[in-house]
């Protein structure tokens, strides 16, 4: 049973000037691309043993690219501007105030494109443009296998990335288990072929993974559903609180890159009100694109933020 | 060293929250000011030899004169570094020991310039800081919706995360000005000198680099301003703050 599940399609980081500061671009799971790889529906008992690492390795290659251009993307984002200067502009009409920076739901663009707002209070906006259908979890496989692009998921976090997924998404279930009911005609969306038992495994641990992976699944069963119900209830509609983690995550990597003293703010966003440069800080955009990255609706967290 | 308990908002639930001795953030404050009058001295005194290898006399007093926009290699690299290099634009004159050394740029720095000088480099070290402590510590609060908000949250959080104590006394004329008085100012708390010692001139300086960090904290939440503080009597101290009016962005 795989799941079409939400991802990240593109973070932006826009500066107080209303300067563009950052943009990461995620690849995005398309089905159209890799269709041609489909699997028996029988055979879902075995998963392990289906998969081969040539597979796997094709569909990585082919099933994932980004869903618009970096024009498409930085216009997307110049656009939100509006949006949230009309919410600030509201909450200061109605005198009561915006609680927190979170903004929420921004705008949805298409059916598949939506955007997400958090506005620091120091005037810094992140914004990310989440793909509804970006990112195919197949939860008959380790809680590693999960399509997102070319890049394997070892880029989450170093080590015990696997087992800490796992165990979050269990703790997270428990909480939204009991929405997990309509979720069941989700998982067979029409326009998707059968995909299930195909799982991304990066190139050089697949083979060990695919041999482990037999033993591992019963141990974990157990705590299994709970992490797809979770998923797949948070695949219904997102919900803003579910974006949270992300954006304080990319606060705190905000507030690193502050506190290299290489960086000087006022470079970036001009005291004079208009303008600044872009970051060019290697190690932020490697944050951004390992939050963008590791962000899975439901599981809270990131490891190191 | 001392071991207080840790207080909200850097309590341990903050997974980035790092400590540091209050003994050391003494020191360093303390250090910090005799730093910058050597630092000052020094630039002074490389920027006059710089000058007396000029060509003619003339260029050489124009330079060491007027304010520097391109210092000499080495200078800049060597002493003022990272979020120094704006403020290696301001020159005075030459300092004491460059002007017995200097024959054509006899100019003597004199106490003006060199408080001038000094006072520049220490607000800007405050102001980076600043700029840091505010992008850090607004991180898990509620959002600013008004000016007020901001210096409220600067008397409180930012205060007690520097100085280890809120602002007594808040004032303001609701005209963009804003008096802060601390009757018990950290940085302050310790000096003492003999009677008629000039206490309150000799404090002064000490207070040139809360006012950059006050500085700065207002610049990163949107408002520009100008900090002025002042001493009148000693462990007490007093920040005006005056709002640029037309440039805040809240």
């Amino acid at each position: 049973m795989a799941t079409i599940v939400p991802s990240i399609a593109c973070l932006g980081v826009i500066g107080r000037n209303n300067n563009p500061l950052h943009l990461t671009i995620l690849p995005s799971y398309n089905p159209s691309s890799a269709s041609a790889i489909t699997s028996d529906p029988e055979k879902q008992q075995q998963p392990a043993t289906t998969i081969s690492a040539s597979t796997t390795a094709s569909s990585a290659a082919t099933g994932a690219s980004p869903l618009r251009t970096p024009l498409q993307f930085s216009l997307l984002l110049s656009s939100t501007l509006d949006i949230f200067e009309l919410r600030a502009r509201a909450h200061a009409a109605s005198g009561t105030g915006a609680l927190s920076g979170d903004l929420g739901l921004l705008c949805a663009v298409d059916e598949r494109l939506a955007c997400y707002g958090y506005e620091t209070n120091t005037g810094v906006r992140f914004v990310a443009v989440v793909d509804m259908r970006g990112r195919l979890l197949d939860p008959t496989l380790p809680s590693t296998t999960l399509i997102h692009g070319a890049i394997p998921e070892t880029d989450r976090s170093s080590g015990g990335g696997a087992g800490n997924t796992g165990a979050a998404g269990g703790g997270a279930g428990t909480g939204t288990g009991t929405t997990g009911d309509d979720t069941s005609g989700l998982v067979n969306l029409p326009s998707l072929p059968p995909l299930s038992g195909i799982g991304i495994l990066s190139p050089t641990s697949s083979s060990t993974t695919v041999t482990t992976s037999s033993s591992f699944i019963p141990g974990t069963s157990s705590r299994k559903p709970s992490l797809v119900a979770s998923i797949a209830s948070a695949s219904t509609g997102l919900r803003d609180a579910e974006l949270k983690p992300l954006f304080k995550a990319m606060q705190t990597s905000w507030v690193r890159l502050l506190q290299n003293p290489f960086f000087d703010l006022d470079e970036h966003v001009l005291p004079g009100g208009r303008g600044g440069r872009k970051i060019t800080s290697k190690k932020f955009g490697e944050d951004m694109r390992r939050l963008g990255m590791g962000w899975i609706p439901g599981v809270g967290g990131f490891e190191g933020f | 060293m001392t071991f207080q308990p840790v207080m909200p908002p850097y309590n341990s639930s903050d997974p980035s929250a790092s400590f540091v001795g209050s003994s050391c953030l003494d020191f360093l404050l303390i250090e910090m000011v005799p730093m910058a009058y050597r630092v000052a001295n020094e630039l002074e005194t490389q920027a006059l030899d710089a000058a007396t290898y000029a060509v003619s006399p003339s260029n050489a007093a124009t330079l060491a004169g007027g304010p520097v926009t391109s210092p000499p290699p080495g200078i800049g690299g060597a002493t003022g570094g990272g979020s120094m290099k704006s403020g290696a634009g301001t020159y005075g004159g030459a300092s004491s020991t460059a002007g017995a050394t200097g024959a054509t740029g006899t100019r003597k720095m004199d106490e003006e310039e060199e408080r001038d000088a000094v006072f520049y480099r220490l607000e800007m070290l405050g102001y980076r800081v600043g700029q840091g402590l505010a992008e850090r510590f607004s991180r898990d609060r509620p959002r600013f919706n008004d000016t007020l908000d901001i210096i409220k949250f600067l008397c409180k959080d930012l205060w007690i995360a520097v100085f280890r104590k809120q602002v007594d006394n808040l004032r303001t004329n609701h005209r963009g000005v804003y008096v802060l008085t601390d009757n018990t100012f950290r940085p302050l708390q310790r000096m003492s000198t003999e009677a008629g010692g000039q206490a309150v001139t000799r404090a002064q300086p000490f207070l040139w680099f809360p006012c950059g960090v006050v500085r700065g904290a207002l610049a990163a939440m949107g408002i520009h301003a100008t900090v002025h503080a002042e001493s009148t009597e000693l462990p007490s101290a007093i920040f005006q703050i005056k709002t640029i009016p037309g440039s805040t962005q809240q």
